[in-house]
């Protein structure tokens, strides 16, 4: 029985003529650490998310090796030593627009929201909770946000010989431009 | 001072030196330029794809951090918000091969558009829900 209800939520939502998910494989996480010693910047042009309009739920996911460097050997420290992507090869996030709360997606405009859920890094998953914009159109939505993340959280701890060079909070960047998902 | 001690010293000196040297080579060192760079594996895009579809933990060990040159169908190309564009490329029914190539390129100039055949060497990182190669270059055959 249980089953069979299952089927006919699915039917009844695939049959909504507004797409109820929207998604990207393209989207864009990059972060920044600032220090007086020195400036650390990572770019991911490979990031997969959802978000879906009618539950107002997003999910995120990368590859921790998509993470580019300028420098070569920053990105063989932050694979091998921090991140340790072979052993956590992804990262991601999962959370819900709390803010503002029963916000409308299926109408277009620009929205300042929070979204709260949870984010996994290096194997560890910790609650978060950040701000940002989420602007609906006809046919795309585009969402961005900038919030900080503590290494330290994760379990990633950081040398002291290069502490003074990386700093205690990285400062991240996500980027989204979702197209709808097809439903038929 | 004795001429040994002092063969010794300018020898430890020429040893921290070239120590030094090459510690600032590798720290400065940037990505590599792949047009330069032999591929470790030359294959289709569906291949590749088929490959970790099948076997993700077999494939993720015989692929990733390598340098792969793919062959396939372009079935997107966007533009990012950096200067960097990702070309998709056909691989099976649920996913592709998505290529980073990073430098302000003009997707027109290159002829790369959907619908046509591009040769793309990159950087394996792996399956997300596609095969994600990075610092690509188009290869001009």
């Amino acid at each position: 029985m249980k089953k069979i209800s299952i089927l006919i939520t699915f039917f009844l939502f695939s049959a909504v003529v507004f797409p109820q998910k929207f998604m990207t494989k393209n989207g864009f996480i990059g972060f920044y650490s600032h220090t007086p010693m020195e400036d650390i910047k990572a770019d991911n042009n490979q990031v997969s998310g959802i978000i879906d309009v009618a539950t107002n739920e997003m999910v995120f996911q990368v590859l921790v090796k998509s993470f580019r460097f300028d420098r070569t050997l920053m990105e063989e420290h932050f694979n091998e030593n921090y991140m340790e992507s072979e052993k956590f090869p992804k990262a991601s996030f999962k959370g819900t627009i709390t803010e503002p709360a029963g916000i409308d997606l299926k109408k277009a405009g620009k929205y300042e929201v929070t979204v709260s859920g949870d984010l996994t890094i290096h194997g560890v998953t910790k609650p978060v909770t950040a701000k940002g914009t989420i602007e609906v159109l006809a046919d795309a939505i585009k969402a961005s946000s900038k919030f900080n993340v503590l290494p330290e959280d994760y379990g990633i701890s950081i040398p002291s010989v290069v502490r003074e060079k990386i700093a205690k909070e990285m400062e991240v960047t996500v980027g989204m431009n979702y197209a709808p998902l097809a439903t038929k | 001072m004795k001429a040994t001690t002092r063969n010794i010293l300018i020898a430890a000196l020429v040893v921290v030196f070239i120590g030094l040297l090459t510690g600032l080579y590798l720290f400065n060192k940037k990505a590599p330029d792949l047009n330069r760079v032999k591929p470790d594996h030359v294959m289709t895009a569906s291949a590749l794809y088929s490959d970790f579809e099948a076997d993700e933990a077999s494939a993720t060990q015989k692929y990733v951090d390598k340098v792969i040159q793919v062959t396939g169908i372009i079935t997107a190309v966007e533009a990012n918000a950096d200067s960097s564009i990702n070309i998709t490329l056909a691989g099976g029914d649920f996913g592709g091969v998505i290529c980073t190539i990073k430098g302000v390129i003009d997707p027109a100039v290159m002829n790369l558009s959907a619908g046509t055949e591009a040769v793309i060497k990159g950087i394996c990182s792996g399956m997300l829900m596609d095969v994600l190669l990075n610092n690509c270059v188009i290869v001009h055959e």
